[in-house]
């Protein structure tokens, strides 16, 4: 039971190398990109919202290879990831689901509107709620962990499956409101932000996950340890 | 789970407070000046610009007085609050423009479109949201960490102490 | 195929015996509708439009109270050990517990339907293939969902709670298609979009049908 308390340099030096990029990426964002001449300043919203829809769509990946791996394996680590990479990545669903009405409210005029995309991060957001529900409601830590890899590759299945029946339903309803493409002949500064800050919130989600499974690790070695001494008295 | 809910609350009340502080802020505006024959007027006059929540309101929600405008082709340029505090909520509104010396015809305008900048305040407020929850997120995971560290330390200890006796 | 057989007659019997579980799903159902209808002005023109709608919300929380059940008696009695002990594959358990719950399903699908037409004056006659085919597909997708949940959520603390949670953001495909294939029928539209609709319901089935195939055995492991 070896917890690590000494830091790793590599971590740390990702942790570092992160704080100058989101420093460069906060200039790019305010300061370098264009302002987009229909929506204006409100479209940088777009540097942080599309990437963070990213990093939910990589942290539900990670929990779908996670959830296969662990039902194959059997080795705790892979629960480990794919519990911190779920609570990640609802997180970052959630801020899509904030920031999109934020952006949706002066551009279309209203704060909600049941665009295929928006619709598919709600759905999204339900699943992995729910995903964390699971795990907190089922008491045996070894089948908490298979439900949760079972639903998981569930949840991660089902999105294309969600994304094509919204798709079509939205296609029988056309809405009035049809907004701008987000990648319609991106002006070259913009592409540079908009990869730049791809890449950031990339690192940010790896730091987030070292960061957390660390966390994880502590608490089963914890739990362990109360349950090791619970059966020694 | 409980994690993202506190970590989330609490950074939806820091922003939604920090965004619904109206700020007077400055909004350029184009307009065009027409009457109700589409002819554009030319020369240099004085603007009353009003802003009414509907295309009917009489009563003005906002009204500013721009003297000596000058006018090319019915296009005029304005800084809207330059004179009188601009303070409006997110919702939308009708701009009319009138002058003495002409008679205008044209209808409201609806400011939602592009000449409308008036929108920082979302931007930041998204903005702010989604950094105050990524540190929120990294603070909770490090001061659990710190916490179970503790208890590990003290769980040894314990256990040392029942070994030694 | 005999041991699917064995163990489903082995569950309709009991449900035989009692009949607790259609008679219950059937009052739900049937109080569910009048519900709805209480939900908008009387002789109120949307209804039309919202029937599809409201005969989905129907179906799916009166199938969402039956495949609760449908562990339930197994686990608490402890017939679950029972079952694994016997000398059958895990997945023969889950197909003969599938089949159980969508029997229930459209036996009170079946009953609620022809009520659902006089209240809601539709007419369900002149389609009724197309319908039935629809509700069975839709049927079958519900099923091949709540039976793997089910034997996860009864589980879980909260069982009753669970289900739904887990089962609804999954099958919201299964619902959309559902209700656009019924109200296209109700508006007579063409074959081509209501085979459209059900085409990709199908599809939904057997891909659901596939993850649940390789995950069951995952579930009732110990």
């Amino acid at each position: 039971m070896s917890l690590e308390k000494t830091k790793n340099p590599w971590v740390t030096l990702l942790g570092a190398t992160l704080f100058i990029a989101m420093s460069v990426n906060l200039y790019l964002i305010f300061q370098f990109a264009p302002t987009e001449r229909s929506m204006g300043h409100v479209q940088r919203i777009f540097y942080f919202h599309v990437p963070s829809a990213w990093v939910a769509f990589l942290a539900f990946g990670v929990v779908f290879v996670a959830s296969i791996l662990y039902l194959w394996k059997r080795d705790r680590k892979y629960n480990m990831v794919a519990n911190s990479a779920a609570e990640i990545g609802v997180m970052f669903a959630t801020l899509v689901l904030v920031t999109g009405p934020i952006w949706a409210r002066p551009v279309w005029n209203t704060w909600w509107e049941w665009t295929p995309r928006l619709t598919l991060f709600l759905i999204l957001w339900f699943i992995y709620i729910a995903y964390l529900m699971l795990r907190q409601f089922v008491d045996n830590e070894e089948r908490s962990a298979r439900f949760c890899a079972v639903f998981g590759i569930f949840g991660f299945v089902d999105v294309p499956i969600v994304y094509m029946s919204i798709r079509l339903w939205r296609d029988i309803h056309p809405s009035p409101v049809i907004a701008g493409g987000e990648s319609s002949g991106m002006h070259p500064d913009i592409r540079v932000t908009f990869f730049f800050s791809l890449f950031v919130f990339t690192l940010l989600f790896i730091f987030m996950l070292i960061q957390r499974l660390r966390l994880e690790k502590s608490v089963v070695a914890v739990s362990d340890l109360k349950k090791e001494a619970a059966l020694a008295a | 789970m409980m994690r993202i809910f506190y970590t989330l609350a609490i950074s939806l009340v820091l922003t939604i407070s920090f965004a619904f502080a109206q700020v007077p802020r400055l909004v350029h505006y184009q307009g065009e000046l027409e009457n109700a024959e589409g002819e554009l007027f030319t020369g240099t006059t004085d603007l009353q610009i009003g802003i009414y929540k509907s295309p009917r309101a009489e009563k003005p929600t906002w009204i500013e007085i721009h003297t000596n405008v000058e006018i090319q082709n019915g296009i005029y340029s304005v800084m809207l609050g330059s004179q009188n505090p601009l303070k409006l909520s997110f919702y939308e509104y009708f701009l009319e423009a009138k002058s003495p010396d002409f008679e205008s015809g044209a209808r409201r305008k609806m400011i939602v479109g592009s000449g409308y900048n008036y929108r920082l305040g979302f931007l930041f407020s998204a903005y702010t949201i989604v950094w105050v929850a990524i540190f929120l997120f990294m603070l909770s995971i490090f001061s659990r960490q710190k916490k179970l560290i503790n208890e590990l330390g003290l769980i040894g200890k314990l256990q040392k102490e029942k070994a030694s006796a | 195929m005999s041991k699917i057989a064995a163990i489903l007659w082995k569950d309709l019997l009991s449900e035989f015996r009692s009949k607790e579980m259609v008679i219950s799903m059937m009052v739900f159902s049937l109080m569910v509708a009048v519900i709805f209808n209480f939900s908008f002005p009387p002789g109120s023109e949307f209804i039309k439009d919202a029937a599809s709608g409201i005969l989905w919300m129907t179906f799916i929380f009166a199938s969402l109270l039956g495949m609760g059940r449908s562990f339930v008696y197994e686990v608490d009695k402890g017939c679950m050990q029972g079952l694994m002990l016997a000398p059958v594959d895990r997945i023969v358990i889950y197909v003969a517990k599938l089949l159980l719950n969508l029997i229930f399903i459209l036996i009170v699908e079946s009953i609620t339907l022809p009520l659902f037409s006089i209240f809601f004056k539709l007419d369900i006659w002149t389609d009724l293939g197309a319908i039935a085919l629809v509700i069975f597909v839709s049927s079958l997708g519900f099923a091949v969902i709540g039976t793997l949940f089910s034997a996860i959520a009864v589980n879980t603390k909260t069982r009753e709670v669970m289900l739904p949670i887990l089962h609804f953001p999954i099958s919201i495909p299964v619902i959309i298609c559902a209700v656009q294939a019924t109200s296209a029928i109700f508006q007579g539209e063409a074959w081509s979009v209501i085979w459209g609709w059900t085409r990709l319901i199908i599809m939904f089935d057997v891909v659901f049908f596939i993850v649940a195939f390789w995950t069951f055995e995952f579930i009732i492991e110990e």
